[in-house]
């Protein structure tokens, strides 16, 4: 049986060499695709060279394995950013790395790179949506570049005037439905797993629904549950600091939400270290609020932030046999 | 001396590398009075006769077709006796090859088959062009995000120097990944048609200007010193617009065609205007242009 294959009048469509459409658009259903089988004649041949003799790692989100070369290279900060389905997630990312474009973090931190520049570029222009319907369960390991987007990692690296270093800062994209899947059932702890790696933990809060009398019951009390289940479920190391960021500063007001102190003593009552911040990640104010507010405070927070040091006992056993006593000299 | 050193010049299309080829070959193998010169002719001459014909005509050459890859191989040497003899390897190819590479993430075998020779690349922005890509701004961005509710069109075209940031990290990641031994990358960033910049920023450096309108590639170029040299140079290959100014254009055909033009850098730590259009292509093959440049006073 021949295998249906497709070429794509778009000169930058991946669909002949990966079957997948860019624009995401089913390959029989797709207006400017066409089945390439009917005579090997017909197919658009490749020009001289073309073909690829180099795929560079995947610019749009990292897999966990990507990630991992990351790493060898020096110590990443890796950032998890968990919170509901329009609470700010994709916003902070996306001020986060204009931030970066416009030298907005200087003059402590400056641009030095990106291996995920197509990635926020996208993000950026609201290009690259979740797909409607199923997500994935877990991070991949791997991610194409033509693959659509999956819960990953975005990749900056920061140069740091305080102690001239560089830092690597590896950012989860999730999907909201998987922080209210947690709170729901606590079998979805198992797709956190890669939580205990973080140097951080972001929890996006909609201060607008703490500002609302008729959400903010329900949203402080969700915000207490998703806390248990890390604790809980998740198991998360109590040595990994978590920021309450209330998010949409520019319309709520540069104060912490009513409420949100709450949740913070309710995490440290739990054995972790706990702060609530508040950022504007873009504001429609910007003269009260500046775009990106808030931003650059919770990453130093958590790139300076010097865990606990474990306080191991120290276990000296007897040893069988002493040569100081044997030698006469004790 | 005798070794290969290769150059690429990078840069999307109307970014200004072919007119900058034009008139390196015209400086190297007619005008010969800078660091670099013509050490006979290449196999291919076709291509750089015609874009150096176009230019000494009083006409900018006109953009690479789309479809023409063209590779040469320019035999050169250094002006002083003994110096390095060698060939510059420079592709020629059309921007869209570039925002090819950037968009699939991936570059064909003629790529990778010479990167192991590459010992610097020439970036080329071009202020004025049509093609050049500005930053996303906050603006725009609140539009997206802070209201949710509008929804405008936006441009898949990436910001000039997200690409630019992009080509760099993808050639030091090719280099790591074939254990290349040619040494630290050098990367020239080009500015080309510079003397079409408005007054106050002419007056200034090439860097600044990145500073200012390319803040994204400016900080990377601050922060990886080490692993890669960057320099950063000003070109204007006419001394003013061939296109739009008559009278300029009268002047540049009625004069030295091979004279004309100039080029700013710092490779010294302060502002400098050389005649040298053969400069930041010595630079990018690893040579000490500044250094040439005494020896060949001194004798």
């Amino acid at each position: 049986m021949t295998t249906l294959r497709y070429v794509c009048s778009k000169p930058d469509c991946t669909i002949a060499a990966t079957g997948k459409c860019l624009e995401l658009h089913e390959p029989a259903e797709c207006p400017n695709a066409r089945a390439a089988t009917a005579s090997p004649a017909e197919e658009i041949p490749a020009a001289p060279g073309r073909e690829a003799a180099r795929i560079f790692p995947p610019a749009t989100e990292l897999g966990l394995k990507d990630a991992l070369a990351v790493m060898q290279g020096g110590y990443a900060h890796l950032i998890a950013i968990l919170g509901a389905t329009d609470a700010g997630k994709t916003c902070m990312l996306n001020a986060l790395y204009l931030l970066a474009s416009h030298a907005g973090l200087a003059p402590r931190f400056r641009f030095a790179g990106s291996l995920t520049l197509a990635g926020f570029e996208l993000r950026t222009r609201r290009l690259r949506k979740w797909r409607n319907g199923k997500l994935p369960d877990q991070l991949a390991d791997h991610t194409t570049h033509a693959d659509p987007r999956n819960p990953g990692l975005l990749h900056l690296a920061l140069s740091d005037s305080v102690g001239s270093r560089r830092i690597e800062l590896l950012l989860t994209d999730l999907p909201g439905e998987w922080t209210t899947g947690l709170i729901k059932q606590a079998q979805r702890a198992e797709r956190f797993e890669f939580l205990q790696r973080a140097d951080g933990l972001v929890i996006a809060v909609d201060s607008k629904k703490l500002r609302d009398a008729g959400q903010k019951h329900a949203e402080l009390l969700s915000l207490e549950h998703l806390v248990d289940r890390l604790a809980d479920a998740v198991k998360l190391d109590r040595r990994i600091p978590i920021f309450f960021v209330a998010c949409k500063a520019d319309s709520s007001g540069v104060e912490i939400p009513p409420g949100l102190e709450r949740v913070v003593a309710h995490t440290q009552n739990k054995g972790y270290v706990a702060h609530a911040v508040v950022v504007a990640s873009f504001s429609h104010n910007p003269e009260e609020v500046a775009n990106g507010h808030g931003i650059q405070a919770l990453v130093e927070a958590i790139v300076d932030y010097q865990p606990p040091k474990l306080a191991i006992p120290v276990h000296r056993p007897e040893p069988k046999r002493s040569f100081g006593r044997s030698l006469g000299t004790t | 001396m005798d070794t290969d050193r290769g150059v690429l010049l990078v840069g999307g299309p109307d970014m200004g590398k072919t007119n900058y080829l034009a008139r390196l070959w015209g400086a190297a193998y007619k005008f010969k009075t800078g660091i670099l010169r013509a050490d006979g002719l290449p196999d291919d001459l076709e291509h750089l006769d015609a874009i150096l014909s176009s230019l000494i005509s009083g006409k900018f050459a006109e953009r690479t077709n789309p479809n023409d890859h063209w590779h040469c191989e320019i035999p050169l040497k250094v002006a002083s006796d003994g110096g390095f003899r060698g060939k510059l390897i420079v592709p020629d190819c059309p921007g869209e090859e570039w925002q090819r590479i950037y968009k699939k993430n991936e570059w064909s075998e003629t790529w990778e088959n010479r990167i192991d020779e590459v010992r610097g690349c020439l970036c080329f922005v071009r202020p004025n062009s049509k093609e050049l890509q500005a930053p996303l701004d906050w603006m725009t961005c609140w539009k997206l995000f802070g209201s949710g509710t509008i929804d405008i069109p936006m441009t898949e075209k990436t910001p000039t120097q997200v690409e630019m940031v992009h080509w760099i990290q993808c050639l030091q990641y090719a280099k790591r990944a074939r254990k290349s031994r040619t040494g630290k990358l050098r990367v020239g960033v080009v500015v080309s048609a510079w003397d079409a910049l408005p007054g106050n920023i002419r007056n200034g450096t090439p860097l600044r200007y990145l500073e200012s309108d390319l803040p994204l590639l400016h900080q990377f170029i601050a922060s990886n010193s080490r692993t890669c040299d960057f320099a950063t140079f000003g070109v204007s290959i006419a001394g003013g617009d061939l296109k739009e100014d008559e009278d300029f254009r009268k002047g540049y055909q009625q004069g030295d065609p091979f004279a004309a033009g100039y080029v700013i850098h710092e490779l010294g730590g302060e502002r400098e205007e050389s005649p040298d259009h053969t400069l930041p292509v010595a630079w990018a093959m690893g040579l000490d242009p500044l250094a040439l440049a005494s020896q060949a006073a001194a004798s």
